[in-house]
């Protein structure tokens, strides 16, 4: 079972891996809302955006290599956007340059819409990934149920999680034991055995569900979470999100 | 199908966040009331077996492949607002571990793929069940047919979220997103039945739409009835829509008119209050063309702001036409007697709506439009017969 790709180097020790997870929770929740409500035309702001982001990331000891993958996801949309965005007038009434190509125009605003809107997206990503990659993600969710988040859908999450695991591990071993008899799969008759494959395990998944609720409930499983770690705010924490909280404001503001 | 941070518009965003939590607070509640804490394990591992299924690459034509979803298949196993707190958590796990879709864009991302994918695909699989026979044969046909809706329909829907946001032109997204996802549904829906055509065969137990329909509840022709009678109204107010929608718009171009004027006005009021400056000798206002010509409207709204302010005060302000005037609808120059200069800029108005897909004045007269209403029509219908589906089952669960 080697999945730690899901959140992977949380379990790393640094300065930001030390932060309380609620700190660390509102402080990219607020950095996500400061760069997706960042204004088209400005650029400064984002340079100082991923120059937080930057500082956050060699604090944290997180590899470039992780940081760069997570990065690519983005990437399919932001594509297509850039095929499509110079095209686009992006404010009423702006003339546009005639290309010449099929009465395409091309306008000047689209192309601060694409850095923007790149921009707005990467920093995001980039967010979310200093965020996960420095907590685990158990302590994310007791974060977010001091947070106020239903607990029912928290309990929901951890379970997923917790069970995820193990069902990629048995869809992988499922899709070796499909390919070592030869059938490969690769074609679109095939689907019926993929179908096979999601059916079993379904089946798989709600008996293990029956299961583990059994052996909860005879554990004395109560519908409630109890956690013996209990999450504590020091004062540096508390100042570090205040300083971090300033800066991303004065970008906000100031440039 | 992962929309990340800022592709869609914050109103946007807002409102399909604020329809996600209302629906799942919906579908918490009621599995909380209705049935016992036994569903949180269960729904959770469910959830673990859509995220690592989700890994299943399909071929699609043309070298593409495309990956299996699993909203309709839970939505029948499990129940319509089950399958919603499933897809959603597989959304926030896949939003916060792999990074695949933002934050800001999670509302609009479960709002797609959890809400529309699985109560759209539901209230289909529900229509198809009583027009189709019963039998396994025709269960299993309307639960494909239902996978493949749920994966355009979804696919819509976020392609909507997009060209209305101004970041694709609707008339590019709408085809481009759909054409796709109508050859990936194919996959899911084969994918569904044959999946749920395994479980039917291991335990039938387990297959809700079975257990509804397979005798011993008297309600039975009732609801059967019910979801016929759904599934014709949905299908005549679906062609109604796509057809009569295209004539029903009256101006298109409204609210790009409301967001000139309303950039016009805030110039206008903004040049008032330089005015009311003793000091203030010259003021040149540079706007974008559409909105100089608005400032300049004799009867206009701007006049009638500035007009208090007397002849002579406005013998002051000059206007410019200005074509450089791309991000900004307009910038006002105030001169003191002293030569000093004071710049405000004012951004364009009505974010959301400032973006044509295809500039007005040169396309053919109202022929995107025409397409844009029908689509519009279409998505409007189905989510209001979602909607309706949730009230329906709402009022429905408190009677039992």
């Amino acid at each position: 079972m080697k999945h730690s790709f899901l959140d992977k180097y949380s379990d790393l020790d640094s300065a930001v891996h030390r932060i309380d997870a609620r700190v660390k929770a509102l402080c990219a929740l607020g950095m996500i809302a400061a760069v997706v409500t960042t204004p088209v035309e400005r650029v400064l702001p984002f340079a100082a955006y991923f120059a937080i982001l930057a500082s956050v990331f060699l604090l944290s000891g997180i590899p470039l290599r992780h940081i760069l993958a997570r990065l690519l996801i983005v990437a399919p949309f932001i594509l297509l956007f850039a095929v499509i965005a110079p095209f686009v007038p992006h404010y009423s009434g702006e003339a546009g340059h005639r290309v010449g190509v099929l009465g395409l125009r091309y306008y000047p605003s689209g192309i601060t819409m694409l850095i923007s809107v790149t921009a707005k997206a990467m920093g995001g990503v980039l967010c979310i990934v200093a965020l996960t990659s420095t907590t685990p993600f158990s302590e994310l969710l007791r974060a977010l149920e001091r947070l106020r988040v239903p607990k029912f859908f928290l309990a929901l999450l951890s379970f997923a999680y917790r069970y995820l695991f193990i069902f990629i591990d048995e869809f992988e071993r499922m899709k070796r034991a499909r390919d070592a008899r030869s059938f490969g799969g690769k074609r679109w008759w095939h689907m019926q055995v993929l179908g096979r494959m999601v059916g079993t395990m379904f089946l798989r998944s709600f008996e293990r569900g029956e299961r583990v609720y059994g052996a909860m409930a005879a554990r004395g499983f109560d519908g409630a979470f109890r956690s013996i770690r209990p999450l504590r705010i020091d004062a540096g924490d508390a100042a570090t999100g205040a300083a971090f909280a300033a800066l991303v404001a004065a970008a906000w503001l100031a440039l | 199908m992962h929309i990340p941070d800022g592709f869609v518009s914050a109103p946007i965003n807002i409102a399909a966040a604020a329809a996600s939590v209302a629906v799942i607070g919906y579908a918490l509640k009621r599995t909380g009331e209705f049935l016992d804490q036994k569903k949180i394990p269960l729904l959770g591992v469910v959830a673990a077996f859509v995220f690592a299924v989700q890994m299943l690459n399909f071929p699609v034509a043309a070298g593409t492949s495309g990956h299996f979803v699993g909203a309709v298949l839970a939505a029948v196993l499990l129940g319509p607002f089950e399958a919603v707190l499933v897809m959603a958590s597989v959304l926030v796990l896949q939003c916060l571990m792999f990074a695949d879709g933002g934050i800001t864009a999670l509302g609009s991302n479960i709002f797609n793929m959890g809400m529309v994918g699985a109560l759209v695909g539901y209230v289909a699989f529900k229509g198809l069940r009583a027009v189709l026979p019963g039998n396994k044969s025709g269960m299993l046909a309307a639960a494909a047919i239902a996978a493949w809706v749920s994966i355009v329909a979804s696919a819509l829907s976020c392609a909507v979220m997009l060209g209305a946001s101004g970041r694709y032109p609707l008339e590019l997204a709408i085809p481009a997103m759909t054409g796709v996802h109508a050859l990936i549904g194919i996959g899911e829906g084969a994918i569904t039945a044959a999946a749920l055509a395994l479980v039917t065969a291991a335990r039938p137990d387990l297959v809700r739409a079975l257990r509804r329909s397979g005798g011993g509840e008297g309600e039975k022709p009732a609801v059967a009835g019910a979801w016929g009678f759904a599934t014709v109204g949905l299908g005549v107010a679906l062609v109604l829509a796509a057809t009569l929608s295209p004539f029903a718009s009256g101006d298109p171009d409204g609210l790009k008119k409301t967001a000139i004027e309303e950039s016009a006005r805030q110039i206008a009021e903004a040049a008032k209050a330089e005015l009311s400056r003793p000091e203030v000798s010259r003021i040149t206002i540079s706007a974008n063309p559409a909105v100089a010509e608005n400032l300049e409207k004799e009867n206009g709204a701007p006049r009638a702001i500035l007009a208090p302010a007397g002849a002579d005060a406005l013998e002051k302000i000059k206007i410019e036409k200005s074509d450089e005037m791309e991000i900004f609808a307009g910038r006002i120059e105030a001169t003191d007697a002293s030569g000093a200069t004071r710049v405000r800029e004012f951004e364009q108005q009505g974010q959301v709506w400032k973006h044509s897909p295809i500039p007005d004045y040169e396309a053919g007269p109202g022929k995107s439009n025409f397409i844009k209403a029908g689509l519009a029509g279409l998505i409007g219908t189905l989510l209001a017969f979602s909607l309706a589906f949730a009230v329906v089952n709402m009022i429905r669960g408190r009677k039992r």
